[in-house]
């Protein structure tokens, strides 16, 4: 029953990891001119064509991405899958499969809802509602360290352990203008309606296994914006101290407001006319969420070994019993967060992302162009960047395809797109990351996987 | 052919577009639906820090109101005390039984003398026989007893009538060895003859009721047999003489006299002479050991006392008819039923004459130094020494009085048929825990219930404890030890190696070692053996065992399945 649990927390942990994980923009599609959603890369991008994206479906992106890939915990011992603990793994398989001090795993989410492009007051103009969010999580590899190696007498600094969700709604306004021959621009006005924030981060996690003395400290934090949430909280019947256990919500409604911004340029050379410089700045905005929910350590906890003296007399103050249990009532300290209930409004950035491309046309064939860009993530300790080379092919005005090498924070990809643009139909589908392997589910075995489909109706 | 060149290029493209699209395989080694949720989380000599606080002996001793143990003169000391009670001393009374006396009947033909008329008394007197049997062997000498002797000479003249009858120099044959108080005349006790006062008017009938209160036993004849636990005291009784006269006028030719004798029975109350006694009922509660703390009451421990002491105050009733006692002690410890050490004093305990009240202390010990309390007159008892020996300490220990008696000594008015009262008195015996070379204090435990389901998924592969040890105690230490499983059975033959700790360690570095790999750990059974290297320092409170810089290194895993 409880293997069967874990087996099925396994699944959902990993489909929904890779359903959920619906990356924003497929960079793949960055340089090729018939991609319908060129404009949320970079809004000084304008269509051919006005578009109608099909509601819910036009723009489908489903990714995941990370460095900590299923094939890094999960590995296949006489036939039967199992994780990385168990003992017929080697340590160093599992610890040379993680190469990176932080493993992270992570995914954000875009579903446009409405999507309208059309033509007209000198460029092309957007308008989107859409619904987007994102969860990360980063683990260090001291975790797996301790797991796996074995506790030894050694400092383990596990800090860093983090994890953030934040989920949004967002009305969108883009304007793309050509200013000239040479120069385009374009911005994107974002209204955003905040759903729930979650920040929780374990800043301080050492422990000091020392031969002369163990220390331990931890400094935790739990942040969360969502309206009619409150923790659940416990005491502990040893110590009395009230912690926090879980959490409630009593009524979904708006967490917060904000606003942000888009704002891209385009530049096209005449001097190079075979050349292309764009560069964008995507989501400068915030969300002011009403509430914040902290549950916190409170700063530093320290628990040390070195306090505690047992007594072998029985009736002793410290007698071992009463030690031990004096020493498990202060270690509980160590993990169990306060309630400090809600601390007023917060401000959340959204992630801004940073994308700057150069195009090569070919001036043989002038239908297959060379790319080149950077999409960088700002997102605190989840910044990722990623280089993507692509070449890109419009043989036929109804068809056009991309493909991309991709090489950054989460390691090589290969990407690609078909997009096929009829007059009145678009449809497209793309990768940024082709899963090379996957489990017998279908669930990519890296963390970095990514499908791109969508229906649009041109104009 | 440039133009050829980009078309195959652009075909390129577009099949490694589809390529991509399709180059994703599905690995079965991966499969969510069957997994192996084994799990280990392994330890690699992983040493855990732990402060001890010093333990002193008070707190391994632990002492509780009932364990027989006090502090004196700043040492452990075991102590015992009661108090004990003989049988009363009660020599059984002689009952002599009245003997039967066959009567005289003698005719005295008259002796014409003028106007009177003599019958001269010439009788043959008649014997009696006193026995008493069951007579106590206590005895074994009589000189004298004492007890009342009720006579009656009934003397009757039948022949005148209405006549004064006059009896003149008359003798009477009494029981020889008689004292007496007051007689009507002048008492022979070798003889036995009473010489009867002149002239003693008597009208057919004269009574003579005398009454003896002691019998001297070397005059008066009588026998006492200690073998057949009888006294016989035969003699004869009569008139033995004398010249009855009576008015001429009134005489007869004859008169007829008949004299009839009555002996009673003699209780006897006391006597003088040799006496013995066996005391009898003599006794002492066990002692009992088991009230005594755990750390001594434990399997292996064989404890020799430099100094342990008995004191003994004794209450002896004979003392006032100047009278010793004597007895012997045995102590014997036992354990489960049986005889683990029986020990004696070098000499018997003997109480003096020199004090009517009878109060007399003794103090019985190896040596006569280091007295704990105001000492008796010392005995001196090597074997205390070991009392407590053995494999484990004794059960109980059995005090016995050995013999306890009054030697044959001679006495004066000894009572008879009366309790003198008790041998009586109380002891206490101190036990200073001073052990003697080769001494051996074992205790083990087991600390359990360790066990939970989550312990019980840990295995332990390599241990050991490291640690610096100070100590104050006069004794070597030794300490091992196993982990024991749910059932309390040792696990695998695991064995945690001990170390020796030398007495009054300093700085000293132990190592224990667990040899062997162990899992369904629910504690541990360890084993401390104190051991005495020569005569050791009596154990006090203060007394401790720092242990400090602990270090238990541990290599193990913990198996489980999620």
């Amino acid at each position: 029953m409880k293997t069967n649990t874990i087996k099925n927390l396994l699944t959902a942990a990993a489909v929904m990891t890779a359903v959920a994980a619906s990356a924003q923009t497929t960079s793949t599609g960055y340089f090729n001119q018939e991609y319908t959603y060129r404009f949320e890369m970079n809004p000084a991008f304008a269509n051919s064509r006005g578009f109608v994206g099909m509601p819910g479906i036009g723009n489908v992106n489903v990714a995941m991405n990370g460095n900590l890939g299923m094939d890094k915990v999960l590995f296949n011992v006489d036939g039967r899958t199992t994780t990385f603990l168990n003992p017929k793994v080697s340590t160093a398989e599992v610890m040379d499969g993680l190469t990176h001090y932080r493993n992270r795993v992570g995914a954000d989410f875009k579903v446009n809802v409405i999507n309208v492009g059309f033509k007209g007051m000198g460029g092309y103009n957007t308008i989107s509602i859409n619904a987007r969010g994102n969860v990360d999580a980063r683990v260090p590899r001291t975790i797996f360290s301790l797991l796996k190696e074995g506790v030894s007498n050694r400092e383990y600094d596990i800090e860093d352990v983090s994890a953030k969700a934040n989920a949004f709604a967002e009305v969108a306004l883009g304007h793309q203008h050509n200013i000239n021959g040479e120069w385009s621009v374009g911005g994107r006005l974002k209204f955003l309606v905040g759903a729930g924030n979650v920040d929780a981060r374990l800043t301080t996690a050492r422990l000091t296994l020392g031969q002369d003395d163990w220390t331990v400290v931890s400094n935790g934090t739990v942040n969360t914006s969502l309206h009619g949430m409150t923790y659940k909280t416990k005491v502990n019947k040893h110590t009395g101290h009230r912690y926090v256990s879980g959490a409630d919500i009593d009524k979904a409604g708006v967490g917060g407001y904000g606003m942000a911004i888009d704002l891209g340029v385009e530049w096209k050379p005449q001097a190079w006319k075979n050349w292309r410089l764009s560069f964008a700045v995507l989501d400068m905005g915030f969300i002011a969420w009403k509430n914040n929910m902290t549950a916190t350590t409170d700063g530093d906890r320290t628990f040390n070994l070195d306090r505690y003296t047992f007594n072998v007399d029985g009736d002793a103050t410290n007698s071992f019993t009463n030690e031990w249990h004096l020493l498990r009532d202060n270690f509980t300290q160590i993990y169990e967060l306060e309630d400090k209930g809600d601390l007023g409004s917060r401000v959340t950035g959204i992630a801004a992302t940073i994308n700057s491309g150069v195009e090569y046309t070919l001036p043989s064939y002038r239908k297959l162009t060379f790319g080149l860009l950077n999409t960088t993530r700002i997102y605190g300790s989840f910044t990722h960047t990623d280089f993507r080379l692509s070449a890109n092919i419009a043989p036929v005005k109804a068809l056009s395809g991309s493909v991309s090498f991709g090489a950054g924070t989460f390691g090589a990809s290969f990407g690609c797109l078909v997009n096929v643009h009829c007059p009145g139909f678009n449809l497209f589908a793309g990768m940024d990351h082709v899963p090379h392997k996957l489990n017998k589910q279908y669930i990519p075995l890296s963390s970095n996987a990514q499908v791109n489909v969508g229906m649009n109706f041109l104009f | 052919m440039k133009q050829r060149l980009t078309k195959n290029l652009s075909l390129a493209i577009i099949g490694t577009l589809a390529t991509g699209m399709a180059t994703s395989c599905v690995d079965d080694n991966y499969d969510l639906s069957d997994v192996d949720t084994t799990v280990r989380v392994q330890v690699n000599d992983l040493t855990v820090p732990v402060n001890i606080d010093e333990i002193t002996l008070e707190s391994i001793f632990d002492l509780k109101k009932d364990d027989h143990i006090e502090i004196i003169d700043g040492k452990y000391t075991v102590i015992y005390e009661g108090d004990y009670n003989s049988s009363p001393i009660n020599e059984k009374v002689i009952e002599l039984r009245r003997p039967t006396i066959q009567s005289t009947h003698v005719t005295i033909g008259a002796v014409p003398g003028g106007n009177i008329v003599h019958y001269p008394v010439d009788v043959t007197p008649s014997t009696f026989s006193y026995n008493a049997t069951n007579v106590t062997e206590d005895i074994i000498s009589i000189d004298q007893v004492k007890g009342i002797v009720d006579m009656t000479v009934n003397i009757k003249l039948t022949g005148a009538k209405d006549c004064d009858f006059t009896l003149s120099d008359g003798v009477v044959q009494l029981p020889k060895g008689l004292v007496f108080v007051t007689v009507p005349g002048k008492y022979d006790a070798t003889t036995g003859h009473l010489e009867l006062n002149d002239n003693i008017s008597f009208r057919n009938n004269l009574t003579f009721q005398l009454q003896a209160t002691a019998i001297d036993f070397a005059k008066s004849g009588a026998v006492y047999d200690r073998t057949k636990h009888t006294v016989v005291f035969n003699g004869q009784i009569g008139l033995l003489s004398g010249d009855i006269t009576v008015d001429a006028a009134k005489a007869t030719e004859s008169v007829q006299l008949d004299i009839d004798y009555t002996m009673n029975d003699v209780r006897l109350t006391s006597f003088s002479g040799e006496i013995t006694h066996s005391v009898s009922g003599v006794h002492f509660d066990p002692v009992n050991l088991s009230s005594l703390p755990d750390v001594l009451r434990q399997k292996g421990t064989d404890i020799r006392l430099l100094d342990p002491q008995i004191y003994l105050d004794v209450l002896c009733p004979v003392s006032q008819y100047g009278l010793s006692a004597q007895a012997g002690m045995r102590i014997q410890s036992l354990q489960d039923g049986k005889v683990v050490n029986s020990v004696e004093p070098s000499s018997l305990i003997v109480t003096g004459t020199d004090d009517p009240a009878g109060n007399y202390s003794f103090w019985l010990a190896p040596s006569d130094k280091n007295p704990i309390q105001t000492p008796g007159k010392y005995i001196e008892f090597k074997g205390l020494q070991d009392i407590l020996a053995g494999n484990g300490l004794p059960d109980k220990l059995d005090i016995s009085i050995l013999d306890p008696s009054i030697p044959q000594q001679h006495v004066t008015d000894f009572p008879l048929g009366t309790s003198i009262g008790a041998l009586s008195g109380k002891y206490k015996f101190y036990a200073p825990i001073e052990l003697m070379d080769g001494s051996t204090i074992v205790y083990s435990d087991i600390e359990d219930g360790w066990n939970t389901e989550d312990v019980d998924k840990i295995t332990v592969t390599k241990m050991t404890v490291k640690g610096v040890v100070n100590t104050t105690i006069p004794v070597a230490l030794h300490i091992t030890g196993y982990p024991v499983d749910t059932k309390g059975q040792q696990i695998n033959n695991v064995q945690i190696t001990g170390c020796d700790v030398p007495p009054y360690a300093k700085d000293y570095e132990l190592t224990l070692v667990v040899t062997g790999e162990f899992t369904h750990l629910d504690g541990i059974e360890f084993r401390a053996e104190a051991r005495a290297e020569g005569d050791a320092e009596a154990l006090r409170p203060d007394m401790s065992i720092k242990l400090t810089k602990i270090r238990p290194t541990v290599t193990g895993y913990y198996d489980t399945t999620l």
